[in-house]
């Protein structure tokens, strides 16, 4: 269950050209968070801004008792948070949503609950921008899993490239893609993992038990990305996991206000899921991203 | 035992000590925080605005929802609906702009999947009613007819983000009154008429609600707004327009109570940007009963439980016994 609680900051870094990783000691949501799971954050002396950000958790460490986000400086919100200092207060609502469904059955909002460390031996984390920031929970908790993964880090550029040394750390082989191809593959982070695909020995793909039936792709970025992914996964058949972003009012699914659009049922009616309740992860071929 | 005498037997016990701790607290002097509003009984002022608190069950973990005033759900419709396209949020300075769109799960899905909880949780509910025409209104509030653990109905005759209904019963006299007459013929529970303040004249429309059978009046529901998007060049909110809350109104809610509380015999519950406790008796002052908080609900999910505790240190420190001797005080005072 979630809570409110003051988080004291650890320490704060800039890690790329305005990015920050922000550490809070912050033991009661340390203790209780999954990976994919975010907390809304207090960005604010005042009433102007007004409303809570919601930050995805980029690790969990509970032993310490502190969690750590990955943020873009973005606005007036943003700019308050980067202000703060080792010592200083920030109020923390969470952990809050469902989180990646890591298949031992302990994700809440996800309804496949098979035993599915098995079945899906391989992860490929493909993480857009600053939507690589769930990803490096999401690494930490896989290898404890005793899964290989692959995590594909994309960025306009090779200064904007975030936190790649950390999922090697995390136990990840990393794929770069840049847009400008000042590092790794030139191009999106989607062609990167498409290009990889292809380059799998054919053997790996087609065995009955192996590639093919045993990876799952789990992934955060700009909504552009994740439709194209997407596509690529329905071509493939490859199962897909997506943490949505959208801009929140109570992170609690009390307002209605950061939904995203579910794809048509059979009856073709229009259904809206919460980002912050139902979500922020869904699976791949239950939500509208081309909108 | 079987589990429900089983939460009862805890809620008794619950009740048991938090009465010793208000007997402790008080010392003996202890404030009245109770509140009537238009029949419905509160155990205190401070309730929850429609649409900024779900269902309740969203804030449970934060807050204790038997300590409310009452809670009031989010507007529930005859049919479901699917809300409107997004973004439907957008912040502006100590304000947000919404256009949600009425999404809800219907009132057949309201009374199956959420009214148990809140009775079970002992909570005072008002169930917040709209509707595309006073039959659909009428409607809604005849099938809760037969639902208990319901103290009240709110009347919508105000949402600015939908099509039909909403908006344009809450601007037109004459149509806020059929509807809530249409409402008061199928219920027999207290009738609350929330108001729009996107009107030239708010004591008209009350008092015409009023003749129509409201016994009791929200003030007020959101601001029609709109902002852009200058990376866009576009709207900003899909709707294009939607309503402005938060503390960016509170100046013109509190100066609709105090119009409307010195012209219409009628409680009122007020509400627009209340965020403490300070915020709260500007609006009791102002002449309301009772107040709601929005907004604040999402900066500060303790909001509600903060101000009920600020109004009675409040009353405590300036010596008043009964917080409903406040009601109106402002200009009571200024005119004897």
């Amino acid at each position: 269950m979630s809570v409110l609680c003051t988080a004291t900051v650890v320490s704060q870094r800039e890690v790329a050209s305005r990015h920050f990783l922000l550490e809070l000691k912050a033991e009661a949501v340390a203790k209780k968070a999954r990976p994919g799971q975010f907390v809304h954050v207090r960005c604010s002396d005042s009433f102007d801004p007004l409303l809570r950000r919601p930050f995805s958790l980029h690790r969990i460490l509970p032993e310490g008792g502190t969690i750590v986000i990955l943020y873009r400086l973005a606005g007036r919100g943003t700019a308050w948070l980067a202000s703060r200092r080792p010592g200083d207060s920030v109020e923390v609502m969470g952990p809050l949503g469902n989180g990646f469904d890591l298949g031992r059955g302990d994700s809440s909002g996800l309804t496949e609950k098979a035993d599915k460390t098995s079945r899906f031996p391989l992860a490929l984390l493909v993480g857009g921008g600053v939507g690589a920031a769930p990803l490096l929970a999401l690494a930490e908790a896989l290898r404890a899993q005793g899964r290989k993964t692959v995590a594909f880090i994309g960025a306009p550029s090779r200064d904007r490239l975030l936190q790649v040394p950390a999922f090697a750390a995390a136990g990840a082989e990393v794929v770069t893609a840049t847009d400008d191809g000042s590092e790794g593959c030139r191009g999106t982070v989607v062609a990167a993992l498409e290009n990889w695909l292809k380059s799998m020995p054919a053997s790996a793909k087609d065995a009955g038990e192996g590639f093919r039936a045993g990876a799952e792709v789990f992934a955060c970025g700009p909504k552009a990305m994740l439709f194209s992914l997407q596509q690529l996964c329905l071509r493939e058949g490859l199962p897909l996991q997506v943490s949505l972003e959208e801009r929140m009012g109570c992170g609690v699914g009390a307002c209605l206000s950061c939904v995203c659009r579910l794809r048509s049922t059979e009856k073709g009616e229009l259904k809206y899921a919460r980002v912050c309740a139902e979500g922020p992860v869904f699976r791949g071929e239950e939500v509208c991203l081309n909108e | 035992m079987n589990n429900a005498s089983h939460e009862l037997k805890d809620r008794e016990l619950k009740d048991k000590e938090l009465k010793d701790k208000e007997l402790k607290d008080g010392q003996g002097k202890k404030v009245n925080l109770r509140v009537n509003v238009g029949g419905i009984e509160m155990k205190n002022p401070v309730l929850t605005a429609s649409g900024t608190f779900g269902f309740g069950l969203e804030y449970a973990p934060y807050v204790d929802l038997r300590a409310l005033g009452a809670v009031t759900v989010k507007g529930i419709t005859l049919e479901p609906r699917a809300g409107n396209p997004t973004p439907r949020l957008w912040e502006t300075p100590a304000g947000v702009l919404n256009s949600i769109g009425l999404q809800n799960p219907g009132v057949e899905a309201f009374v199956r999947d959420y009214l148990p909880f809140l009775r079970q949780q002992g909570v005072t509910v008002i169930v917040n009613i709209a509707g595309n025409t006073a039959e659909e209104y009428a409607a809604v509030a005849g099938r809760l007819e037969k639902e208990e653990g319901i103290a009240g109905l709110e009347v919508n005759i105000s949402c600015p983000n939908v099509k039909q209904g909403g908006l344009q019963f809450g601007t037109d006299p004459d149509m806020a009154a059929e509807v809530i007459a249409a409402v008061r013929a199928s219920t027999s529970r207290p009738v609350i008429a929330k108001l729009s303040p996107n009107v030239t004249d708010i004591v008209a429309i009350a008092r015409r609600v009023k003749e129509a059978g409201a016994d009791a009046l929200s003030l007020i529901n959101t601001l029609l707004g709109m902002a852009i998007d200058v990376r866009t060049r576009r709207p900003a909110l899909a709707n294009v327009m939607g309503g402005l809350s938060g503390p960016a109104i509170k100046p013109v809610a509190l100066r609709m109570v105090w119009q409307v509380a010195q012209a219409v015999d009628l409680p009122i519950i007020g509400m627009g940007g209340i965020s403490n406790a300070s915020d709260a008796l500007e609006f009791i002052l102002a002449g309301a009963t009772a107040v709601a908080v929005g907004t604040a609900n999402f900066v500060n999910p303790r909001a509600t439980m903060e101000i009920i505790s600020g109004l009675e240190e409040f009353c405590r420190t300036e010596g008043i016994e009964d917080i409903n001797s406040l009601v109106g005080w402002a200009w009571k005072q200024t005119r004897t």
